[in-house]
């Protein structure tokens, strides 16, 4: 279940980057944090596309997968991996929905899954940059200002056991994130790059069902 | 008030605190509309991080604190040691070649989604997904039935409440360091709860401060307008001054009382000091025949103090043998009660017989004293003698309709808000603390789940396995894990096993993995481990572990929780059959059981109280009807009081036990005082003094009838209507029963 903060950092991290999205980067995390945040307070909603590789001992060569994630105010996330296997989940509220390759769909209350709970909650976090509830789990630091990278050390015992930091940057200019990267302890690495983001767009409602 | 010997009762009420959470501090934290769930979460942290020494040594807030791990590795690591023979039969069905492919597939599938993060150390432990065949058995876990996660935390189903669990080293009978804990909690509660949160505690200790807070203020309340209420009807009865040597009489009585009980015992009960104003009417009694017969001035002291001292003397042996049998009950506070009351009479009756005379000898006559008794006419002794039998007959028939109360609630105080807070408790997160616990027993921790695992069998042939929480599923003893892993080995050492590893190495390959990945499956392919409460630690169930397989002694005791019914009470009857060694207690059993202790020692202390007053009356008259005459009031004033209870529909608990005691004491005083003045041929003023010494004792007892804990209210109704109706029949039936006897 710890590792589960892998996962939720990796693909919440990203929304939140976009949606506050920075205009000039600022010389002190507070300061870069606060206009993430301020930018982040404008979205409505968010569309893209992802690509996700993993280098893990456990496999010879990099996992790659490609995928699609929505995001709509206040707290109803979609993301799912559509490329070499059709996965996902939605989360509306209390209630989701989540699908795996050569399964039926299922239905679930978010508070009788705690991995898919946890991921949900700081999903929404990051869409909101809502810094003072992920400043609860991660140190935040900023690397470089331009492009604006960040790095986060969880400061959770239980998720330092497995996760060592993330890094998160941002294309040049700072007006959307261009790759997560997680590294864990021993040595595995994921690295999700983003493309065609697009913000406040139309996000059908069918797509949360 | 709960027995400490070597019974059954005092054994089951030891072992009902040993069962899970029967210790534990439960603090429920409630988003009230508006707040967020994050906001709740947040505060539960930072309000458990403030609970400390010296009233909290642990908090938890969920499964992580517990030194928690991954379940489903930790399942897929015992599952060797639960393989039943169905289990091995599934794996044979699962793991053909074609099988293992379709399973590693998913399981390589499942990397891609965002769950696979959690899932990476799973798939090389468990790369088959075998760890379904052990899930069902963590449904008998299920503690806290509507206890949910939410990231690391408990939360309700609902997702508006979150609970934290906290360990105290506070005894949960002391009632001064349980005041100082919930005072620290008040305090970090203000300084980190918000006011879109609130928090409530919950745990036996509250129960304790409130009856402690109780009895306190009723003790003042008893013991004020005890003294008042005596003071009252001396200066209305008595009106001189010499009277007040009289009155001082039973507050010496209670210093001596209070003085040797303290000597004795070392610590007192609020409900031994409490009764310290009953006793003031008690012990009263003498010190009024005395002043009224000497201040009668109907012969010389020395031919008063003779008529007056074998009633007085005989009066108060009376009442100490009815006292006596208390001190053999198995109730602690009983005892204690009666070593109180018993060092008050004695006192009083010294007192009264060789001080107070003393005292009154050197006082002045004052003018005007009376020297008779109360006069009052005379009624006919027929019209008298039928209105009582009918009295006694209708309240006789009342009486059959009583019932005896064992229920826990009748001995102590729960305040509404403590009845409430444990019914949301309930409706929010299930039942656990209201369940019945079978006791299994074992010289070792090895026998003591062998003894655990025959009882779950037994019981999951005869209920649905979701209304049992056991380890026994996920903890079988020692011989049969090893019969699973035999089991385990012997499959994987067949050919279908071989077939399944070689078809997981290769499709491995294929798909990917590298060489190693499946190594910590194949180390339990290979090396199977054993189950232990320290395995169970690693995956956040050391806690639940511990808390269900306790040491008591020298022995090691495994608890079943169950549903406290009588159903479930059934299937621990001999003639059901249980394995042998169990034991179930619960608080409805505990009911029954203090129950039938009460009904036992009601019988033995009435008979052991009406026999020794027999014989006290025998050896004073020396004529059977002349004693039996003395017993009127006693008769009288038990029946009524059984009567009125019955036809008010009060139930009989262990209080009244010493209500009833203290009838038999207080009414044969009014018996004896009224049978030696009739057949002495003396008026020292008895009728007067009976009829003060009624309703002094009525001062005394009415303050209990105005206290708040239900012990002593107890008491005190039940008494003043035994004295309400033994004290008229001492005035008028046993004159009555005089009038109409041969030769008088």
């Amino acid at each position: 279940m710890k590792r589960l903060l892998i996962a939720l950092a990796l693909c919440c991290s990203l929304l939140a980057a976009w949606a506050a999205a920075a205009k000039q980067p600022a010389p002190e995390p507070t300061s870069v944090l606060a206009r993430l945040q301020k930018t982040a307070s404008g979205v409505k909603t968010i569309a893209g596309s992802f690509v996700q590789e993993r280098h893990l001992a456990m496999l010879r060569k990099a996992q790659t997968a490609r995928g699609r994630f929505y995001f709509c105010q206040p707290s109803r996330i979609r993301w799912e991996v559509t490329e070499p296997v059709r996965a996902g989940f939605v989360i509306n509220g209390d209630n989701g929905r989540r699908w795996r390759p050569g399964e039926k769909p299922q239905s679930f209350e978010v508070s009788r899954e705690p991995v898919l709970a946890v991921i949900a909650s700081q999903l929404i976090a990051w869409a909101r940059c809502d810094f003072a509830t992920l400043q609860r789990d991660y140190g935040i630091s900023v690397l470089s200002e331009e492009p604006v990278s960040l790095k986060l050390v969880p400061s959770r015992a239980a998720a330092s056991k497995f996760l060592d930091h993330l890094n998160i940057t941002f294309a040049p200019g700072g007006q959307q994130v261009r790759t997560v990267e997680v590294f864990e302890k021993g040595g595995d690495s994921t690295r999700i790059t983003f493309l065609d983001t697009v913000i406040n767009g139309p996000v059908e409602e069918g797509l949360f069902n | 008030m709960l027995p400490d010997d070597r019974s059954q009762v005092a054994e089951d009420f030891r072992l009902l605190q040993k069962a899970p959470f029967a210790k534990k501090v439960f603090i429920d934290l409630e988003a009230r509309p508006g707040a967020s769930r994050e906001t709740l979460l947040a505060t539960a942290e930072q309000l458990a991080g403030r609970l400390k020494s010296p009233y909290f040594s642990r908090t938890v807030c969920g499964p992580a604190d517990m030194a928690g791990g991954n379940i489903t590795c930790g399942l897929a690591q015992m599952l060797p040691s639960l393989v039943s023979g169905g289990d091995v039969a599934t794996m044979e069905r699962w793991l053909t070649p074609e099988g293992v492919r379709e399973r590693l597939r998913k399981s390589y599938e499942r990397l891609f989604t965002p769950e696979g993060w959690a899932s990476k150390e799973l798939i090389r432990t468990d790369p088959l997904g075998l760890n379904v065949l052990a899930l069902g058995r963590l449904r008998c876990l299920n503690l806290v039935p509507k206890l949910r996660l939410y990231g690391d935390q408990f939360i309700s189903a609902d997702g508006r409440h979150t609970l934290i669990v906290a360990d105290t080293p506070v005894a949960m009978t002391d009632s001064a360091a349980t005041e100082r804990m919930v005072q620290h909690f008040g305090r970090q509660v203000k300084a980190v709860v918000p006011e879109s949160v609130r928090a409530s505690m919950l745990s036996g200790h509250l129960y304790t401060l409130a009856n402690a807070v109780a009895i306190k203020a009723d003790v003042s309340l008893v013991l004020t307008f005890s003294t008042l209420g005596i003071a009252a009807l001396f200066l209305i009865f008595l009106r001189s001054l010499p009277g007040l040597f009289a009155f001082l009489v039973p507050f010496s009585a209670l210093a001596v009382a209070t003085v040797a009980a303290a000597a004795f015992y070392g610590t007192l009960s609020a409900m031994t000091v409490g009764f310290g104003g009953v006793l003031l009417g008690i012990s009263v009694d003498y010190a009024v025949l005395v002043y009224l017969g000497l201040r009668s001035r109907s012969g010389s002291p020395a031919e008063v103090l003779s008529d007056i001292s074998p009633p007085v003397l005989f009066g108060g042996l009376t009442t100490l043998a009815a006292f006596t049998p208390l001190l053999l009950s198995v109730l602690p506070g009983h005892r204690q009660l009666a070593f109180f009351s018993m060092a008050g009479i004695v006192a009083a009756l010294l007192i009264s017989l060789f001080v107070l005379p003393q005292a009154l000898s050197s006082a002045p006559v004052e003018r005007g004293a009376t020297a008779s008794g109360t006069r009052h006419p005379r009624l006919p002794s027929r019209v008298v003698v039928a209105v009582w039998l009918v009295l006694i007959g209708v309240c006789a028939w009342q009486a059959t309709r009583v019932e005896f109360d064992g229920r826990l609630r009748s001995l102590s105080l729960i305040p509404d808000r403590l009845a409430r807070a444990e019914d949301d408790f309930a409706h929010t997160w299930g039942g656990a603390r209201g369940k019945a616990v079978a006791f299994t027993r074992g010289a070792s921790p090895e026998e003591a789940l062998q003894a655990n695992a025959r009882l779950y069998d037994y019981l999951a042939a005869r209920l649905k396995t979701d209304e049992i929480v056991s380890l026994a599923p996920i903890l079988p003893p020692a011989s049969r894990q090893e019969a699973s892993r035999e089991r385990w080995a012997a499959f994987w050492q067949s050919e279908a096993g071989k077939r399944a590893v070689a078809a997981l190495l290769d499709e491995g390959r294929a798909l990917g993995f590298s060489e190693g990945a499946f190594e910590p499956f194949l180390r339990l392919v290979r090396h199977p481990p054993a189950i232990s409460t320290e395995m169970l630690s690693t995956v956040g169930l050391g806690e639940l572990a511990d808390s269900m397989v306790v040491r008591d002694g020298r022995a090691t005791l495994a608890m079943t929780l169950l549903p406290d019914t009588p159903a479930v009470a059934a299937l621990f009857h001999p003639e059901a059959g249980p394995p042998p060694g169990t034991r179930l207690v619960s608080q409805s059993r505990f009911q029954e059981e203090v129950s039938a202790a009460i009904q036992h020692d009601f019988v033995r202390f009435l008979v052991l109280a009406v026999a020794a007053n027999l014989l006290l009356l025998a050896v004073l008259y020396r004529d059977w009807r002349k004693a039996l005459c003395a017993l009127v009031p006693v008769v009288t004033g038990l029946v009524v009081m059984l009567g009125v209870m019955g036809l008010a529909g009060l139930d009989f608990n262990l209080f009244n036990i010493a209500a009833t005691v203290l009838i038999i004491g207080l009414a044969v005083d009014y018996g004896i005082f009224m049978v030696s003045k009739l057949s002495g041929g003396y008026d020292h003023a008895t009728e007067r003094a009976v009829l003060l010494c009624g309703l002094t004792t009525l001062a005394g007892f009415g303050s209990l009838a105005l206290a708040k804990h239900p012990a002593m209210h107890s008491i005190g109704v039940s008494v003043i209507l035994g004295i309400c109706a033994a004290v008229p029949a001492a005035l008028l039936v046993i004159p009555a029963l005089y009038r109409g006897e041969p030769g008088e």
